[in-house]
C-alpha cells in the first residue's frame, strides 16, 4: 500500500534470549491518530524504542517502512530528521534553561536558521524569543516563550515538545502516556490540540486510559506479549473487546489451594495517605489487612501507587505520610528497612540493580548483609565458617545456578540475581514478606521457580504482600487482590474465579467510571 | 538438581587448588610487589648502597608511620565512597593540643602520667573533630568533600589560633619517647618471627585442610613472610621496632582484622558498593558512617601526637598536604573512589611506595622540587596501571 506512512512488518526483538516483541504488524495512514495498549510489558516501549532509534537498525529484526522507505537508524538524531518524534513519559526537556532555548537549541543553527560556524557566538535572545513566538503562534498555543521550563506545568510543558516535535518537521508523533500528570481541564486542552493538529501530524497515541482511548483514536492497536493481537475501528469495537484482547493469554492452570484464613491479622494498614514534597497526593485512604499465612496480591496500572504503597508503610518515601501501619496489633512508626526488618517485615525492591543488589560483590557478601548479626560468634566477629554454611544452604534452597559463591553477582543471569535478592531478604525469616515486581525481566524458567518459592514461603506461614504488573502473576499467587488506581484504592476482590479482565476493569476505571 | 552438582564442583575446585578467579590479582600484586624491589635495588645502587641498609630502612619506618596511621582511616572513609580532606589540619590540630599541654600545661614535668594525658588529650580532639564531621556527612547529609574541606580550613585556623601562629615545643622526655624509642631488638626478633611462624603455619594448616583458598594462601603468607623477615633485617640489625612503628602496624592489623570479621567492616563495604541497596538491606548506613569519620579522626589524633613526638614540638603549619600523601597511598593500594573496593594491605603497600620513593630520592641528592613533579607523577601512572590490569 504506497499511502500509509509507516508500517511495520514482522518485527522481533529480543534481549538475551527473551523475546520483547515476538511479532509485530501494523500500518498507519497519514492523518490519522492510532491508539496502542498493551498491558505492562507488552512490547509498547520497546517498539517505541525501535521507531525513536534508541535501539538502532540491526538489533532487531523486521521491516519498519517509513514514508515508503525502510528506515535505517543509526541513532535517535537520525528517527528525528526522519520525521519521526516521541514525546516520553518523562518529557525531555531543560528546566533551567527558557522554553525558546529548550526549542531550537538542539538545533545547527538557532538564530534565524542562518549558519554560523562560531562556536562562541553570543546569543541573539530577541531573535531567538521571535522564532518562539511565531512557532507558537502558528500552532495557536498559548505559552510564554521567555519563561524557564521548571515554571510550567506539566501540561505546558507537552504543548512546548510538541511544538519542538512540529519544528523538526516531525510527519509522526508519538505520545508515551501523556495524561498521566494532567488534570481532567488540561486533558481537554490536549485533546483539542491533538485534533487540531491532525491535518498536520500523524499521532501514535499510548496510554493505559481506555476512556480517552476511545475518544481521541481512529483505530487502536492491541500489543500482547509482543505480538500485535488486533487491530480495531474504534467504531467497531467497545472496551470490554479491548480489554479482552489485552489480556487474553491462556491462564496459566491455577493450582491455587483456596484456604481458609481466619483469626486477626498480622498486619494492617489504616486509612494511609501519602504527600509527596511538594504536597502532592500520591496514596489516599489506602486500608489492607493480612493474615498469616495469606498472599494479598495489589494489582493497578502504572503510576497507581501500587509500590509507593510499599515504600510509605516502610518510612522510605519522601514526603509525609498519616494513618496507621499496624503489625501484630502494634502500631509501629519504621523510618527504614533496618527497623522493619528487625521487628520481621522485609523487603524486596523492584529494582534490583539500583536498589537491591551490591553487583560487583560476591554471592555470599550479598547473601549475608542481612544476617550478619545472625553471624557473630564470640568476641562481636564474624563467624566466617558459620558464613559459607548459611550461604551454602541459601543457595542451595533458592536454587541459584552459579559456579562458586565467591562469583560477583554481576556475572549472573537476570533470574538468578532475582533469586540472591529473594535469598538475602527471606533469610532471616520475616513474619511479613512485601515483594515487588519479584520476576521483572526474569526469563520463564525462573519465574516459574520464583513462584514456587513464593507459594513455599506462604505455606511456611510467611504473609506475603506482592506488587506487580503482571495480571497472570498475580492471579496465579494470590489468595485476595487489591486494585489500586491513582493512589486510591478501588475493589478488594477474594481470588475466586477472578479474572484478568475484572481486575483490569477495576484498575482501567471501568467500574467507576471518569 | 543441575546447581547443586555445579555448586559442588565449585568448593572442589578451590579444594583442588584449580579456581581460576583470583590468580590473576595474585600475578597483579606479585607484578607491584616486584617493581617496587627493583627500584628499592635501583635507589641502593645509586645512592652508593645506603639505601637498603638496616638503619636507613629503620629510618624509612618511622617516616612513613604518620602517613601509614592517616591511611589506614582513609582507607575506611574511601571504602564509603567519601573522603576526608581534614585529616591533616585535624593532624595539626591534635598535634598542638598535645604539645601545648606538655609546655603551657606543664605536664611534661608530670613523666609518664603527662605523656599519656598528653596523648588521649590529642586523640579526643581528633575524635571531637571526626565525630563533628560525621555527624555533618551522616546526619545532616552534606557531601564528605565540602565537609571535610570546611573542616580542614576551620582546624588549621584553630591550629593557629591556640598556637599563636608559634612553634611550641619541646615535648617532655616521656611523650618524645614515642618516637624515639625502641622495642628492644630482642624482644623484636621474637615478636617478628612468632608473627612470621604463626602466620604462615595458620595458612599452611588451611591450605593442607582446604579451609583456605590457595591463591590466598600464597598471598597473605606471602606478604606476611617478605614483611616480616624485611622487619628482622631492619629493626634486628638496628636498635629493635621504633614504639610509633610498633603502633601504627597495630592500627593496620586491626583495620585488617575489622574490615574482615565485623559487621562494620562489612557494612563500609556495601555501603560503597551500593548506597541505595545497603540502606534497603536494613544496614545502619548512617551509624556506620558516623563511626568511620570518627574513626578517621580518632586516628588523625594519633597521627598528630606522632608527627609531634617526632619533631619533639609541634608548629602550625605541621601534617600540610598530609591528606593528599593519605589518599594517594589508598588510591595506589588499589582502594577505588568510588567505594565498595579496596584493602587495608594494599594501603599499607601504596604507603611503602610513597616512602621508598621519599626517601629513596632524598638520599640519591634529588631536590626536593624534583621530588615533587616524580611523585605526582607515580601516583598517576600507578593507578592508571592498576587499572588497566583490572580491565584485562
Amino acid at each position: 500500500m504506497p499511502s500509509s506512512l509507516l508500517s511495520i512488518s514482522h518485527v522481533k526483538k529480543s534481549f538475551d534470549g527473551i523475546f520483547a516483541l515476538r511479532d509485530v504488524n501494523f500500518e498507519i495512514q497519514k492523518g490519522e491518530c492510532v491508539a496502542l495498549v498493551g498491558e505492562n510489558g507488552a512490547g509498547k516501549s520497546t517498539l517505541m524504542k525501535i521507531l525513536s532509534g534508541v535501539w538502532p537498525h540491526g538489533t532487531y529484526e523486521g521491516e519498519v517502512v517509513f514514508e515508503g522507505k525502510t528506515i535505517r537508524h543509526t541513532d535517535t538524531l537520525k528517527a528525528r530528521k526522519s520525521g519521526i518524534s516521541i514525546i516520553h513519559q518523562e518529557l525531555c526537556l531543560f528546566p533551567k534553561l527558557t522554553v525558546a532555548e529548550n526549542l531550537f537549541l538542539t538545533e545547527a543553527f538557532p538564530y534565524n536558521g542562518e549558519p554560523s560556524q562560531k562556536l562562541a557566538e553570543t546569543v541573539r535572545w530577541e531573535t531567538l524569543f521571535e522564532r518562539a513566538d511565531a512557532l507558537f503562534k502558528d500552532l495557536g498555543f498559548e505559552v510564554d516563550s521567555r519563561v524557564l521550563v521548571e515554571d510550567l506545568s506539566v501540561a505546558k510543558r507537552q504543548l512546548v515538545e510538541i511544538a519542538k516535535a512540529f519544528h523538526h518537521q516531525a510527519k509522526l508523533l508519538i505520545l508515551d502516556e501523556p495524561t498521566s500528570a494532567l488534570s481532567h481541564a488540561e486533558v481537554r486542552h490536549l485533546f483539542n490540540v491533538i485534533q487540531r493538529m491532525r491535518d498536520r501530524m500523524t499521532f501514535i497515541y499510548i496510554s493505559h486510559k481506555l476512556d480517552e482511548v476511545f475518544e481521541l483514536a481512529d483505530r487502536i492497536i492491541v500489543l500482547r506479549d509482543g505480538q500485535s493481537v488486533a487491530e480495531l475501528k474504534k467504531s467497531e469495537t467497545n472496551p470490554q473487546e479491548i480489554i479482552r484482547y489485552m489480556v487474553g493469554r491462556p491462564l496459566q492452570v491455577a493450582e491455587r489451594v483456596q484456604k481458609d484464613f481466619s483469626g486477626s491479622p498480622i498486619f494492617q494498614v489504616d486509612d494511609l495517605k501519602h504527600f509527596d514534597e511538594q504536597g502532592k497526593q500520591i496514596l489516599d485512604g489506602v486500608n489492607l489487612q493480612i493474615r498469616k499465612g495469606e498472599v494479598l496480591g495489589i494489582a493497578g496500572l502504572m503510576g497507581s501507587g501500587r509500590s509507593e504503597l510499599l515504600r510509605s508503610m516502610l518510612g522510605i518515601l519522601p514526603g509525609k505520610r498519616t494513618g496507621k501501619v499496624i503489625l501484630e496489633g502494634e502500631e509501629v512508626y519504621w523510618q527504614g528497612v533496618k527497623e522493619s526488618m528487625n521487628s520481621g517485615v522485609a523487603f524486596v525492591p523492584e529494582d534490583r540493580k539500583k536498589d537491591g543488589l551490591f553487583l560487583n560483590h560476591a554471592i555470599d557478601f550479598n547473601l549475608t548483609i542481612t544476617l550478619l548479626k545472625d553471624l557473630l560468634g564470640k568476641i562481636w566477629t564474624l563467624d566466617l565458617d558459620s558464613e559459607k554454611k548459611k550461604v551454602t544452604s541459601l543457595i542451595r534452597s533458592m536454587r541459584v545456578k552459579c559456579g562458586s559463591p565467591l562469583q560477583s553477582v554481576k556475572s549472573l543471569s537476570g533470574g538468578n540475581q532475582q533469586k540472591i535478592l529473594l535469598a538475602k531478604m527471606v533469610a532471616r525469616s520475616p513474619k511479613v514478606l512485601l515483594l515487588d515486581e519479584p520476576t521483572r525481566g526474569v526469563d520463564i524458567g525462573a519465574k516459574e521457580e520464583i513462584y514456587d518459592i513464593i507459594r513455599k514461603l506462604a505455606a511456611s506461614g510467611m504473609s506475603v504482600i506482592l506488587v506487580s504488573s503482571e495480571l497472570p502473576e498475580i492471579l496465579l499467587l494470590s489468595d485476595r487482590v487489591l486494585v489500586l488506581r491513582e493512589g486510591r484504592p478501588v475493589g478488594e476482590l477474594e481470588n475466586i474465579s477472578l479474572t484478568q479482565e475484572k481486575v483490569m476493569s477495576f484498575a482501567a476505571g471501568e467500574y467507576h467510571g471518569v | 538438581m543441575e546447581s547443586r552438582v555445579e555448586l559442588k564442583t565449585g568448593w572442589m575446585m578451590n579444594r583442588l587448588g584449580k579456581s581460576k578467579i583470583n590468580w590473576k590479582n595474585y600475578e597483579r600484586s606479585m607484578g607491584a610487589v616486584i617493581t617496587v624491589i627493583l627500584v628499592a635495588l635501583l635507589f641502593h645502587y645509586w645512592s652508593n648502597e645506603a639505601f637498603l641498609t638496616s638503619r636507613n630502612l629503620s629510618n624509612l619506618s618511622r617516616q612513613i608511620c604518620v602517613n601509614l596511621t592517616l591511611a589506614v582511616g582513609m582507607t575506611l572513609v574511601i571504602l564509603t565512597s567519601g573522603i576526608d580532606l581534614s585529616v591533616g589540619s585535624v593532624l595539626a590540630l591534635s598535634g598542638m593540643v598535645s604539645a601545648l599541654t606538655q609546655v603551657s600545661l606543664h605536664w611534661a614535668n608530670l613523666g609518664p602520667y603527662g605523656a599519656v594525658l598528653s596523648f588521649l588529650c590529642a586523640l579526643a580532639v581528633g575524635g571531637l573533630c571526626g565525630g563533628i564531621t560525621g555527624f555533618s556527612i551522616a546526619k545532616l547529609k552534606i557531601t564528605p568533600f565540602i565537609v571535610t574541606l570546611g573542616m580542614m580550613v576551620i582546624c588549621r585556623g584553630m591550629t593557629l589560633i591556640i598556637s599563636g601562629a608559634q612553634a611550641v615545643a619541646p615535648l617532655g622526655e616521656s611523650l618524645g619517647a614515642l618516637s624515639s624509642d625502641y622495642l628492644s631488638p630482642f624482644v623484636s626478633l621474637i615478636l617478628l618471627s612468632t608473627t612470621l611462624v604463626a602466620t604462615v603455619g595458620y595458612y599452611a594448616v588451611g591450605f593442607i585442610k582446604g579451609r583456605v583458598l590457595p591463591d590466598v594462601a600464597f598471598k597473605n603468607a606471602g606478604a606476611v613472610a617478605l614483611l616480616s623477615g624485611l622487619g628482622i633485617y631492619v629493626f634486628c640489625g638496628y636498635r629493635g621496632i621504633p614504639y610509633m612503628v610498633l603502633i601504627s602496624l597495630l592500627c593496620a592489623a586491626v583495620g585488617i582484622f575489622v574490615l574482615k570479621y565485623t559487621r562494620y567492616g562489612r557494612f563500609l563495604y556495601a555501603i560503597g558498593g551500593n548506597r541505595e541497596a545497603a540502606e534497603l538491606s536494613g544496614v545502619p548506613v548512617a551509624k556506620a558512617l558516623w563511626l568511620t569519620y570518627f574513626l578517621m579522626g580518632i586516628l588523625a589524633g594519633l597521627a598528630g601526637v606522632m608527627d609531634s613526638a617526632r619533631v619533639n614540638g609541634s608548629v602550625p603549619s605541621a601534617g600540610e598536604l598530609s591528606e593528599l600523601d593519605a589518599i594517594a597511598a589508598v588510591v595506589i593500594g588499589g582502594t577505588s573512589l568510588m567505594g565498595g573496593v579496596g584493602t587495608i594491605a594494599g594501603t599499607v603497600f601504596g604507603v611503602l611506595v610513597m616512602g621508598i620513593l621519599n626517601n629513596g630520592m632524598s638520599l640519591v641528592g634529588i631536590s626536593e622540587h624534583y621530588q615533587k613533579v616524580f611523585k605526582g607523577v607515580v601516583i598517576v601512572v600507578a593507578v592508571y596501571l592498576d587499572l588497566r590490569s583490572k580491565k584485562k
